[in-house]
């Protein structure tokens, strides 16, 4: 079954079309990324599949069901959970508490109305848990704006880790990064469970490419190409398209040589 | 037959006083995203204003471009001296409009005392107009007229250069201002434009609906339900809107007076479950 | 476990005051303790959940009018507490059904909105002269009595220990929310709601409970209220009572439960103090207001602090705690 089926999507914002006819079938466990120039409709396309924007015509499917119209919450619920390019934090709160929101079960205990929250140990376990396994139980008590960007990008990773998602949107997760920084978040992502699905969109072409299998490449609301990295490079669509970011471009053309599939 | 008439034209009559009130707090949501509560207190100090300016001025027209202009001038110091300070937090200023309705209720309380008061019909627009069996006074064919000549003027001038550097400045304040247009002055004009419009209603609305404490809220809570139904910011929402409430305000006023605030309640209940963004309004 | 034991001090200490001061003081205390039930009810949505009512008298108002119109019309002074029940019936019942329509709505649409919902409510108030008296009002609202205790509250100090003891145990049902997972969860979605719905919170039913919450509330401390001046006009419903409960809140530092206390007794001395010079405190209020939401937005702590450059702990509530 598929983790996500992206099924002929489009979104258009009163005249503008940001997104046309996206297909995209993610197996579970399978790693995506996918990259593009900015305003290719990345962000846009994470924002769709999340639920933070309905599209204006196709369907999401999540795990072989329907939730084109469904709120976050209840995608979440399904097993989603994504990072935000942009930060989307709790600003005042200590790094603790933040992970107490995000480790709350779904169900269960949410409605609780009148048990003080330190009854509910299991919470603080789980959070403990969460922030050792990304490095930051030492800054737990850290107010989060107070934090660098580097580590609330780590703090966004734990609380996207926190009801064990099988799917995960990481929206640009290198963003801003140092190259330390980089090495940490990118050895947190590989060292996640086999069986979570995940879709990385990255600037940062070379470390998208070394945590995922597939690459789709956007532009223009487009679907430009798909496919294993090496395969994707040699189209001369991409060329075009990446010709303009030498960096990128040498990066990928190094990444590909590194993997030997670069004969020429 | 007659009476569905006589209320038809009552309620396009007294919809035109509210849109001239309510498009100067849309143009003032419009271009600063600032709910303006102020607003029913600016048509009160109009109107007020209108009362004392007349007794000198003898003419109501004149009455009211002077009653319109001194409340711009209240709007502008309002806008310069302290709204401006806040322009990232729009709640900041919603609470401080808020505030100002407190306060400015209860100075034109203590100045004009607590008795009704009203603004006489200038006598060219006395006489009424027989039509069927009944007696229209010209007085609200001269307010329809105005309300429709307002709607005429705002279309125009939006659709103006000015009206585009507006709604440019709208879209996008840092383009707007880096191709040399002074923001800052503009949004000063706008809301004191807004605020004209509300003095100017309140000083023409004088002869229809009097002036009392407690009509400053009254009629800031209609013009909130229009732009509920209508959608913010919209001025064509406002018109329909207006309409809208001017029409069942004045029908339920006429059949069940007591309950003429539940049909108000329940239009803008419907709205904000059905289409919460308003009738012309963006999410 | 401190903290629980420094409140039931305080609360010990309270009910010992007016045995110690004179008699004119009791009334002010009564108040005082009203209106932090009020402004707790308040807190609840603005200091916690991030949504501020710019109506929120209209609650307020609604159980105060409905118990008034029960024991006056209804059962002419006899059972009490049936218009009691009554009043907290119909607060729970209005925030159910104006919850679902103004709960959808959010930040400065939200005030708009409620500020409209309480226009109405006093405009109906002032309309409806048959059954609300219009702007007269209603008269000689007897106190509820414990009949068979013979408890009569009608004497001020009798009524004093009746609402100290439902002040007590609104402020104590209050920390038990706020410590809970579900307060925890408010305070989340006045962060970042769109975070919280991206976790798995369904937010609109956690701020849709906090509102007929915080509408329960302030229905009790209107009902309170009428009792205690055995009266009831439009003015409760009126926005100066809105903006009374909004200082209360904001001077005494929003998100903090203790805030409403101190704003509460702050506000209702500065009007015994004010009032006594003059006959305009309701201009008074509206420039208090004004003026606390320039200098004062997180309360006077911070605007003492300031003054003083000491370091304090953060305003906002903590989740954990």
């Amino acid at each position: 079954m598929n983790a996500l089926l992206i099924d002929h999507v489009s979104k258009n914002f009163g005249g503008v079309q940001v997104l046309s006819n996206i297909f995209i079938e993610l197996e579970e466990g399978k790693r995506l990324a996918i990259i593009g120039p900015n305003g290719a409709g990345k962000t846009t396309l994470i924002n769709v599949i999340s639920g933070v924007l309905k599209p204006s015509t196709g369907r999401i499917l999540l795990f072989g069901e329907d939730m084109t119209r469904h709120s976050p919450y209840l995608r979440c619920r399904k097993g989603l959970s994504r990072t935000f390019q942009i930060l989307s934090l709790f600003p005042s709160l200590t790094v603790l508490e933040s992970l107490l929101l995000s480790v709350m079960p779904v169900r269960s205990d949410q409605l609780s109305l009148l048990r003080p929250i330190g009854m509910f140990s299991h919470l603080y376990h789980t959070s403990q848990r969460l922030l050792e396994q990304v490095g930051l139980w030492e800054k737990r008590e850290m107010i989060v704006c107070n934090l660098s960007h580097g580590e609330q990008k780590l703090l966004e990773m734990a609380m996207s880790l926190s009801q064990a998602p099988k799917l995960m949107l990481l929206d640009e997760p290198m963003a801003g990064l140092s190259p330390g920084e980089t090495v940490l978040i990118s050895s947190v992502i590989r060292s996640l469970p086999s069986d979570v699905a995940m879709i990385i969109v990255e600037h940062n072409v070379d470390a998208a490419l070394e945590l995922a299998g597939r690459v789709v490449v956007l532009n223009q609301g487009m679907i430009l190409a798909e496919g294993l990295p090496h395969e994707v490079r040699k189209e001369p669509k991409v060329q075009e398209v990446y010709l303009g970011t030498e960096e990128s471009w040498r990066s990928w053309k190094d990444f590909c040589k590194k993997r030997g599939e670069l004969h020429s | 037959m007659e009476f569905i008439f006589l209320q038809l034209f009552n309620g396009i009559s007294w919809a035109m006083l509210l849109f001239l009130f309510t498009a100067g707090f849309t143009l003032i949501f419009g271009l600063m995203k600032i709910i303006n509560l102020t607003h029913g207190s600016y048509y009160l100090f109009g109107a007020y204003f209108g009362i004392v300016v007349i007794s000198y001025a003898k003419n109501l027209l004149v009455t009211a471009i002077i009653g319109g202009i001194g409340i711009a001038i209240l709007g502008m110091l309002m806008q310069r001296f302290l709204l401006h300070r806040y322009e990232t937090s729009h709640q900041t200023q919603v609470l401080l409009t808020f505030g100002f309705t407190l306060f400015f209720a209860d100075l034109a309380l203590s100045i004009w005392g607590g008795e009704p008061k009203t603004i006489p019909v200038p006598h060219l627009l006395e006489s009424s107009i027989r039509l069927g069996g009944l007696t229209l006074p010209v007085y609200r064919f001269a307010l329809i007229l105005i309300g429709l000549l307002t709607a005429a003027l705002l279309w125009c001038f939006l659709k103006s250069k000015f009206g585009m550097l507006v709604r440019a400045g709208i879209e996008n304040e840092e383009m707007t201002a880096g191709v040399g247009v002074n923001i800052s002055l503009l949004k000063t004009l706008t809301f004191a434009g807004g605020a004209f419009l509300a003095g100017l209603a309140g000083v023409i609305g004088g002869p229809v609906i009097g002036v009392y404490p407690g009509l400053d809220m009254q009629i800031l809570l209609l013009s909130l339900v229009i732009v509920i139904i209508g959608g913010m910011g919209s001025l064509k929402g406002a018109f329909i809107g207006s309409l809208l409430v001017g029409l069942i305000d004045t029908f339920i006023k006429a059949l069940f007076p007591t309950f003429s605030l539940f049909a108000i309640f329940f239009i803008m209940a419907v709205t904000l479950v059905v289409r919460p963004s308003g009738l012309f309004g963006s999410e | 476990m401190k903290t629980f034991l420094k409140t039931i001090l305080l609360f010990a200490l309270l009910g010992v005051l007016p045995l110690l001061l004179p008699s004119y003081f009791t009334g002010i205390l009564i108040r005082i303790m009203i209106l932090i039930i009020f402004a707790m009810s308040l807190d609840l949505l603005m200091g916690y959940t991030g949504l501020t009512p710019l109506g929120h008298a209209a609650f307020f108002g609604i159980s105060g009018y409905t118990m008034a119109l029960l024991s006056l019309k209804i059962f002419h002074g006899s059972m009490p507490f049936i218009g009691f029940a009554a009043g907290i019936v119909a607060a729970i019942l209005c925030a159910a059904i104006l919850g679902l329509i103004v709960v959808r709505t959010k930040g400065v649409y939200f005030m708009m909105v409620t500020l409209a919902l309480g226009q109405m409510f006093w405009g109906l108030a002032v309309k409806w002269q048959q059954l609300t008296g219009g702007t007269d009002g209603l008269a000689g609202i007897s106190r509820p009595s414990i009949t068979f205790a013979s408890l009569n509250f009608s004497k001020e100090i009798n009524f004093f220990y009746f609402v100290l003891v439902l002040f007590g145990l609104s402020y104590f049902i209050m920390s038990l929310l706020l410590g809970s997972p579900f307060g925890h969860t408010l305070i989340g979605i006045r962060e970042n709601e769109k975070k919280m719905e991206i976790l798995g919170f369904n937010t609109w039913l956690h701020k849709y409970i906090a509102y007929i919450i915080a509408g329960t509330f302030a229905g009790l401390a209107g009902m309170l209220d009428v009792y205690y001046y055995q009266f009831v006009s439009p003015e409760i419903l009126d926005i100066g009572n809105s903006i009374g409960a909004l200082i209360a809140v904001i001077l005494g530092g929003s998100g903090r439960l203790f805030g409403s206390v101190i704003g509460a007794a702050l506000y209702v001395c500065l009007e015994q103090f004010i009032s006594a010079y003059t006959q305009r405190w309701v201009m008074v209020v509206g420039l208090l207001f004004i003026l606390v939401v320039i200098f004062a937005p997180l309360g006077l702590s911070p605007l003492l602090s300031r003054l003083w450059i000491s370091m304090r702990k953060p305003q906002k509530n903590r989740v954990g705690q």
